[in-house]
């Protein structure tokens, strides 16, 4: 092409489409005269960039490798040996199932490839090949049939009966099953275990999704004795990612309190699953719950259900069935319908009218006392030490537990507790005992250090530097001098580095007191490495940020280990010889502790790190502490959260309280469902979950469980009471919040939703610089996705009026944004843009009637505009109702972290954030043992 | 395999960059073993059938091959295009190669178009209809690599080029419809 015609062709295309698409037919016939050619091409361009929405956005190195990685692992169109693979079906941590037609045999089967991070199955098939051949001999009606276990080109798969239908899981999702009909499925799941454990087969992984119902209502149970099956091969196995909670909670929570000890199971843990399966057959939901894996696996330990939710006729075999102790629990599988009592009796139709009554979800709040001990157990290597073990330490009744350092030695827990009074005092405790005992004349302790013997205890008051010997009794001993604990180290020599006067020195036991450590100025918090003459220390550099340095005695010896860090370094260690360095680095949202392989012959720290925990608490002024202790075995004792704290508000239209939520409650971004009872918004936690305030019960729910962010969640328009949300680097996703099941995504493109009417979904695209967003729509029933057409082109935050005959948003023109709406239909803009906002605004929120519109001012008031669209003047000049300042010290205008409005627009959701309120909050205490467990496996990949 | 620091890889850049063509014989593996990389994060964090499209992982993928911090502003522009071109003249070859191997198995853009399947490009005929485009309009070319390529956001393009984000926008938008209907089947 000519540059002439081209640049003639580029003009008109770029007028045109700026143009709203209703005008630019008049504008061509005009522009192109006559020019036939121009006109065509012309047209065929403007019908390019309509389709065009996603093309070449994905960036070309995602795309390839993306496709490298489909071309890798599908399967499907392959003849593997005489099967050929037709289409997936299924997918989980194991691997994946895929239909495939046996050839030989002209007849479906489903084949089981492991996923390839399991790397293959080792050594010779003997041994699996036997399990397998004793699993293969469970013929039943009600157990899927194994045909056998091959391999072809490197891939070795299992060959399963093929059956069409859902999971009691998919089945599951749409509520609970009527009492006769569990019982019928029930029964044939007791009848599937009966015959398995005549033959000495333990399922061991027993749950809805391993029981599928076919056509004809026959129930099959998959996958039994598998995992014990893939545990004799020696297979590198790890049961889960333990990144995803929900994977352990979807798989754990159908495990016996023994399973999860990691002891030896034998039938009765599968009696334990089949209990758990009917309870949440019959009331929709599991009887054992919490907001996360650890809570759900507390549960499992400590609470017990809630029966009064069960028909009275099967109460009895589920209490049986759910005993904890497995000397208590139903023997056999075979009496358990013996402990049925007649379903049509007149008590199960009482249950059934009133049932809805006592149906109350047991909420597990962190309110016990004492420890509970959690055994993350690795589900399919049951015997194999070491294992995950996390205990949370509670403050004894009365007091709390402030932020602080939790000082863990290899048999005790020292930490500071606060009583009633606001009094602080050392509070030790040995790791067998449930209760410690609070230490005398440690008023206003500080920063406790477990000294190399681990029999006294070092730390603070005021400055001034103290001893204490926890277990000896006696009062502390003054060192008569200044100084943090946290500035000393020790070393096998009996030397130790403190600071004075704003130097370190040396200092040792044996003679010459102290010896300058020459540069030493800026170095804090010093921490010898093993060999006792180097150490680590935070440098801390107001332009380039703080950095974690390798130092020595020596003069100028010194290199960078880390920088962008926040925190100090602590180094833990752990039996067999390996080192952490545990840092807080600077240049993430929030504050996440990771753990980096460290190098102690070296001083390097080796690869990349892994999180170790989000979210960890900080102390200190500045706050450059974790709140983390470790001992010299490998224990490591931490605390999350903040103290600055949130909380969600609802206020009046002059700003005045309504109603507050404890601090336990609060998320950012929150919108108010259509019906008002619950909320959903977004906690910081390593990266953004959402999750949902139950407002009238008064309680939190997580409901995303990942390492991305998911954040910017909106409530359905269409009464479903879903939720959608961006999931960070991976587009917008629908989750339904009621049922929990897998979220499902709408669109690749990763936009941050706004607005959902219907089918139609609106959201803001690009999200990286806000700036430059436009307003995009969504058909969620077609799939098509497209800008809306509007005149500036940075547009954002629309939202849909109820009858989705107008929408609101804000645009930035000249650096503010001012709120506009607009009239459309058919998904079309009638007319103009109408702006709302006089001096700038953004956030805008519709009173549910249409006839009001509130946003936020640049001078974070908040604004409120009556609107009549068919008026002659269709917006009343917008008044302020009150000032956001006076509730948060956030700015709400640029932060755009978000409000929402009741739907008679008389109160107003807001996140409320105090200037400080120092000290209230209880930060519990994690001790966890064997960590470096699930952090190897974060290394590994 | 000795895998060289991002300092060094800039420096292999820079002397690409003045025409020294053995320094592109490294920088080629360097590159395909990033892909394969991501490639296998993409195989061993999502379960088949989800694909994962993490501009993070891109990112990272960038940094890890290059040392953006060492290079001076003044040259960072060039630095960013010569970066471009290097993705692109491996992202490319890698897709022809494997093309030429494997017979009909492209690296396909049905994802990236986002339409029926049958609409199938690969990377090596975007990359025959971006030279056609450059012949008439090297600005637009030039952002189709900064974008596509080098995977830089609108602004960061803007940035590079020196030009306002809202005309990368909407230069942006119309290479896209070029390429598109380029791309597109014809006469059916």
């Amino acid at each position: 092409m000519k540059p002439e015609r081209w640049r003639q062709i580029d003009a008109l295309l770029g007028e045109a489409l700026e143009l709203e698409s209703s005008q630019r037919d008049d504008f061509l016939n005009e522009a192109c005269a006559g020019d036939e050619e121009l006109r065509n091409r012309i047209d065929a361009l403007l019908s390019a960039h309509e389709q065009a929405q996603t093309f070449i956005e994905v960036p070309a190195l995602a795309l390839a490798a993306e496709a490298l990685a489909d071309e890798k692992r599908s399967m499907v169109g392959r003849q593997l040996s005489h099967y050929r693979v037709c289409a997936l079906v299924g997918a989980g941590g194991m691997g994946a199932v895929w239909k495939a037609r046996d050839t030989k045999l002209d007849r479906d089967v489903a084949i089981k490839t492991f996923a390839e991070r399991l790397g293959p199955l080792k050594d010779p098939l003997a041994r699996f090949e036997r399990e397998a051949r004793l699993l293969a001999s469970l013929n039943h009606p009600n157990i899927a049939i194994i045909h056998g276990f091959e391999e072809d080109q490197g891939i070795r798969f299992l060959v399963l009966e093929f059956i069409d239908g859902e999971t009691l899981d998919d089945r599951l999702r749409r509520g609970a099953i009527p009492l006769e009909e569990s019982l019928r499925l029930a029964r044939q799941i007791t009848e599937a275990l009966d015959a398995a454990h005549e033959k000495g087969v333990i399922h061991r992984d027993l749950k809805p999704a391993n029981i599928k119902i076919n056509g004809e209502g026959i129930v099959k149970v998959l996958d039994f004795g598998l995992a014990k099956a893939l545990e004799v091969v020696d297979s590198p196995l790890p049961n889960v990612e333990a990144t995803d909670e929900r994977m352990i909670v979807g798989t754990a929570a159908y495990m016996a309190p023994e399973q999860l000890a990691g002891r030896k199971v034998d039938k009765r843990a599968d009696i334990w699953a089949f209990g758990v399966v009917l309870y949440e057959m019959v009331t929709g939901s599991r009887p054992f719950h919490g907001s996360d894996s650890a809570e759900t696996l507390s549960a499992i330990v400590t609470k017990e259900p809630d029966f009064e939710r069960v028909p009275p006729s099967i109460r009895n075999l589920l209490r049986k069935c759910l005993e904890k102790d497995p000397k208590n629990r139903l023997r056999d599988i075979a009496d358990a319908w013996e402990l049925v009592r007649d379903p049509s009796s007149a008590a199960d139709a009482l249950h059934a009218q009133t049932g809805r009554r006592f149906a109350r979800l047991p909420w597990v709040m962190a309110s016990v006392l004492g420890i509970v001990v959690v055994a993350l157990s690795l589900i399919w290597r049951e015997p194999e030490p070491p294992q995950l073990l996390r205990s949370q330490i509670y403050p004894p009744p009365g007091s709390l537990i402030p932020l602080g350092t939790p000082a863990i030695s290899s048999n005790s827990l020292a930490y500071v507790v606060k009583d009633a009074q606001g009094e602080q005092r050392i509070y030790v405790k040995r790791h067998e005992n449930v209760d410690g005992n609070v230490l005398p004349g440690t008023e206003g302790a500080m920063r406790l250090v477990w000294s190399a013997g681990e029999d006294s205890l070092a730390f603070t008051i005021k400055g001034r530097l103290l001893w204490i010997d926890p277990f000896r009794g006696g009062s502390p001993r003054d060192l008569t001098t200044t100084g943090s604990p946290w500035q000393l180290a020790g070393n096998q020599n009996d030397e130790i580095i403190a600071r004075d006067k704003g130097s370190l020195v040396l200092i040792s036991a044996k003679g010459d007191p102290r010896t300058p450590i020459p540069d030493s100025g800026d170095l804090l918090f010093p921490t010898f490495l093993g060999d006792g003459k180097r150490f680590l220390a935070q440098v801390r550099d107001e332009k380039e940020g703080s950095s974690i340095y390798l130092a020595g005695l020596e003069p100028r010896q010194r290199t960078l280990v880390v920088d962008n860090v926040l925190s100090a370094p602590i180094l833990a260690r752990i039996p067999g010889g390996k080192t952490y360095l545990l840092v807080v680095p600077s240049d993430r949202n929030g504050t996440d502790l990771l753990a980096y392989k460290f190098d102690e012959v070296r001083g390097q720290v080796v690869g990349e790190p892994a999180l170790l925990v989000p979210n960890i608490g900080m102390v200190g002024d500045p706050a450059v502490r974790p709140a983390v202790g470790v001992s010299p075995d490998g224990g490591l004792a931490y605390q999350t959260g903040s103290e600055v704290t949130r909380q969600l508000r609802f206020v009046d239209r002059s700003g005045n309280l309504v109603r507050e939520l404890s601090p336990e409650l609060s998320v950012e971004i929150p919108r108010l469902s259509p019906d008002e009872s619950l909320v959903v918004g977004v906690r910081r936690s390593g990266g953004e979950d959402v999750w949902i305030i139950d407002l009238k019960k008064e309680r939190s729910e997580k409901k995303t469980f990942n390492d991305t962010s998911d954040s910017y969640p909106i409530w359905s328009g269409d009464g479903t009471r879903r939720v959608a949300y961006r999931r960070s680097g991976r587009g917008i996703y629908a989750l339904d919040p009621i049922r929990n099941g897998e979220p499902q995504p709408l669109t690749k493109t990763p936009g941050a939703p706004t607005s959902w009417h219907g089918q139609f979904l609106l959201y803001t695209f690009p999200l990286l610089h806000i700036e430059n967003a436009a307003i995009h729509l969504l058909d969620m029933a077609s799939g098509k996705e497209r800008v809306m057409a509007f005149p500036f082109g940075r547009c954002g935050g629309a939202v849909f009026s109820r009858d989705g005959k107008y929408i609101a948003f804000d645009c930035n023109t000249d650096g503010r944004h001012q709120v506009y709406f607009q009239p459309i239909s058919g998904l079309e803009p009638i007319g103009k843009p109408i702006q709302v906002s006089e001096k700038g605004g953004n956030q805008a929120r519709w009173r549910d009637d249409g006839k009001e519109l509130f946003f936020i001012s640049p001078e974070n008031n908040l604004m409120a505009a009556l609107i009549s669209p068919e008026a002659a003047l269709p917006v009343a000049p917008p008044q302020k109702l009150f000032d956001l300042g006076s509730l948060t010290n956030r700015d709400i205008y640029s932060s755009r972290n978000g409000y929402d409005v009741t739907l008679d627009g008389q109160q107003f959701l807001v996140v409320s954030e105090p200037p400080f309120s120092p000290g209230l909050a209880n930060f519990p205490i994690t001790v966890s043992w064997n960590w470096w467990v699930e952090l190897e496996k974060k290394f590994a990949r | 395999m000795f895998v060289p620091s991002p300092r060094e890889i800039t420096g292999l850049l820079q002397a690409w960059r003045q025409g020294d063509s053995s320094a592109l014989e490294r920088l080629v593996p360097l590159v395909e073993s990033e892909l394969h990389r991501l490639a296998h994060r993409y195989l061993s964090q999502e379960r088949p059938g989800h694909t994962l499209q993490t501009t993070a992982l891109v990112n990272e993928a960038y940094l890890r091959m290059l040392d953006w911090k060492n290079v001076q502003w003044q040259d960072r522009a060039h630095f960013v295009g010569v970066a471009a071109r290097l993705m692109r003249h491996v992202l490319v070859g890698y897709a022809k190669r494997r093309t030429h191997l494997k017979g009909a198995a492209h690296v396909s853009l049905d994802e990236a178009l986002g339409i029926s399947p049958n609409r199938s490009a690969d990377l090596a005929a975007l990359d025959d209809a971006l030279n056609a485009l450059a012949a008439f309009d090297p600005r637009k070319n030039q952002i189709v690599e900064l974008r596509f390529f080098a995977g830089l956001t609108i602004e960061e393009t803007a940035e590079v080029l020196e030009i306002a984000p809202i005309t990368v926008m909407r230069e942006w938008n119309k290479a896209k419809a070029w390429l598109y209907d380029q791309l597109s089947p014809k006469g059916d």
